[in-house]
């Protein structure tokens, strides 16, 4: 990932800059306060002075943690684990943060998958419970000289089905967007955090009365920067557990295939055509009739609304629960560093909306 | 670090999660070392405080690894009883996910049983029977089973309920199956060294009462479900009807002349006809939908929102889950 080289370079470039120039100030701040109590002979402002030369030092001490943070993140390779627990051999270096990265993209990506298997079973019903036949009175002659027999539809109504499938569409697509959502919260908190709300939150630690505004900052940044994209490596080192295909679903199932590779119009209307050719059968016309249109989306792959199901409430666990999961503790890790730094920050209303 | 890690996982492959999470123990207690070593070599007082009180909490990590040891003894003792044990299973766990197989089995055999009428009622619904001479100078239409047409809403409803009840049901097997996959192999040693340090304590104590909760406190409560399911059926003989042994017929028949004559009485008599069929079908699915796709899934639900809640205080991460909870 860019990550590491950009903080690297930030951290030369821009950071140790912004700290020094904020430890100065601070430092001057002090000493004059400290001259001017001494002057004055006021023993609260050099009680005062004291104790902020000790919480410029614990801000120096913290600086120097982030940068230790970060490149062990950037060193540490998920990979290792994933090997020895799973039995592989791969040699692939794979940092925090790319492994968190690689999870939250394979969740959107099944997400989809799982948005297509069900859109795909629902287009179906959709199209076969609109369908309609009629079937002559008089088998002998048909109705060559009078339209005397029954129309009706050729599938019936697909409601049960339809209406149990449009909960788990809605749940893929309810996945596929907060696997989105935590790709895009994963892309910001790892710059806009760490290049932007760390430095400021470092800045305002380093001020006096501005203290509690920089703890708060630098334990969001740092839960975002480092707890966070640590669960969701954590996740993608288990992915081949959460993002697994039902086994009644293969590979190759058309409607895991592209979109172009799906049935679409003109399969639609070759199977209307096949169907009406079958319906010339005497006796057996309606049934071949529904065959053959079924066959058209049916013919590779069966008929799985339920492997479909589970497929939906799997890609919700990939992409909805685990990666909450991961947020909750992000911000769970931020109530504890904020802890850390004796700031209290209360956080409930922002864990139930999570 | 790499040699950290290597150890850290090399009895991943041989052992048990218990040895795994001593390992991870151990680390906790390797690093809490060495930043004693530090605060003493550097004379750092207020690091010396900070180890002395970590190693409290280090204290309570190996409490709650006992704890588990020991509920985890006991759950395998109580999973040989013969009254709990699913036939073909060995662990809580598998016991666990057999009841789910056969609950999800119950509710797929019942919402296929509606799809199929939702089409006979359909198809029945929808026929017209149609009456058009080429030289005739009149054309009659007619619906005789229109009436079953009423039945394919109520259907839709039927499928909605039991989708969602798959629905759940799909996703404590899902929990347990994560639990079974990296449980206690993969979240309770993560859990355990992030719990080492003051600044991650929050995810640690979040991701070992996960893995927890996962691992034991689901199957568990699935279990104990069952068994309120078992006492339901042994002592209530009103629900005892079984879905299979109810007839109910959408045939619209076939086409006949002189049925025209006599329209009005036979479409009362076909769509009504069946109401007294479908009222036992839906009693006998009401009690699979209810008990097996409401209350023990509930009942697993809330426990493991509970316990993770419970847990992770425990572990030192106080998270609200009531709002998930509430979802429930």
């Amino acid at each position: 990932m860019m990550l590491c080289e950009q903080f690297n370079d930030f951290l030369l470039t821009s950071l140790l800059p912004l700290i020094a120039t904020a430890s100065m100030a601070t430092g001057i701040i002090i000493a004059l306060v400290l001259l001017l109590g001494r002057a004055i002979g006021n023993s609260r402002l050099s009680v005062w002075a004291k104790d902020e030369v000790v919480q410029l030092f614990f801000s120096l001490a913290f600086i120097s943690f982030v940068p230790l943070l970060v490149n062990l993140s950037c060193t540490l390779n998920a990979n290792d684990f994933r090997n020895i627990l799973l039995e592989e051999t791969s040699s692939e270096v794979v940092n925090l943060y790319d492994a968190a990265e690689l999870y939250v993209l394979s969740a959107a990506r099944y997400s989809h998958e799982a948005l297509a298997a069900v859109r795909y079973h629902l287009e179906v019903y959709a199209v076969l419970s609109a369908s309609s036949g009629f079937e002559c009175a008089f088998s002998f002659l048909g109705c060559l000289f009078g339209y005397t027999g029954d129309s009706f539809s050729l599938f019936g109504g697909y409601g049960a089905l339809q209406s149990a499938l449009s909960l788990f569409f809605n749940l893929t697509v309810i996945s596929l967007m907060t696997a989105l959502l935590h790709y895009f919260i994963l892309s910001l908190t790892s710059k806009a955090f760490l290049f932007f709300l760390l430095p400021l939150g470092l800045f305002f630690r380093s001020l006096p009365y501005m203290r509690i505004l920089g703890s708060v900052l630098f334990a969001l940044a740092l839960s975002f920067i480092f707890i966070y994209p640590l669960l969701l490596s954590i996740f993608w080192i288990g992915s081949d557990f959460v993002l697994l295909v039902p086994s009644e679903i293969g590979e190759g199932d058309a409607y895991l295939r592209a979109e172009e590779d799906m049935v679409g119009r003109a399969g639609a209307a070759a199977a209307s055509s096949v169907a009406a050719l079958a319906s010339l059968v005497p006796g057996a016309g309606t049934e071949l009739a529904q065959a053959a249109i079924k066959a058209f989306y049916f013919d590779d792959v069966d008929e799985r609304p339920y492997a479909v199901m589970d497929f939906a409430v799997r890609a919700l666990f990939a992409a909805v629960i685990l990666p909450t999961l991961a947020l909750i503790g992000a911000l769970a890790s931020t109530v504890y560093i904020a802890k850390f730094f004796g700031q209290q920050v209360d956080l409930s209303r922002l864990m139930q909306l999570m | 670090m790499r040699a950290l890690i290597f150890l850290f996982v090399i009895s991943a492959v041989f052992a048990a999660w218990q040895s795994f999470a001593l390992l991870a123990l151990t680390t906790s207690v390797v690093l809490l070392a060495l930043i004693y070593g530090i605060a003493i070599a550097f004379s750092v007082n207020e690091l010396k405080l900070v180890a002395k009180e970590e190693l409290y909490q280090i204290i309570a990590t190996a409490l709650i690894i006992a704890l588990l040891m020991g509920s985890d003894g006991l759950l395998n003792a109580i999973s040989t009883n013969a009254d709990l044990l699913v036939e073909g299973t060995t662990t809580v766990q598998g016991s666990a996910l057999a009841i789910l197989s056969n609950y999800a089995e119950r509710l797929e055999n019942a919402l296929e049983r509606i799809k199929e009428l939702d089409l006979e009622a359909g198809i029945a619904g929808s026929t017209t029977r149609s009456c058009y001479g080429a030289s005739s100078t009149a054309y009659l239409t007619f619906r005789d089973c229109g009436g079953f047409s009423m039945y394919n809403p109520a259907f839709s409803v039927a499928g909605g309920v039991v989708g969602a009840a798959l629905g759940v049901i799909y996703s404590i097997k899902n929990l347990i199956r994560l639990g079974v996959g990296f449980g206690f192999t993969i979240l309770l040693p993560v859990g355990i060294i992030l719990r080492t340090f003051k600044f991650t304590r929050g995810a640690g104590g979040l991701v070992i009462a996960f893995g927890i909760a996962l691992y034991l406190i689901i199957p568990l409560a699935v279990l104990f479900g069952d068994m309120l399911v078992k006492e339901f059926e042994e002592n209530s003989s009103t629900y005892s009807t079984e879905p299979s042994s109810v007839s109910v017929e959408f045939d619209c028949g076939g086409f006949d002349l002189k049925d025209l004559y006599r329209t009005p009485t036979m479409a009362a008599n076909r769509a009504a006809s069946q109401v007294d069929g479908l009222r036992q079908l839906l009693r006998a699915y009401t009690k699979d939908v209810l008990m097996r796709g409401i209350l023990v899934p509930a009942i697993a639900l809330l426990s493991f929102a509970s316990s993770l809640s419970a847990l992770a205080a425990l572990g030192g991460a106080e998270i609200n889950v009531s709002a998930l909870a509430r979802f429930i």
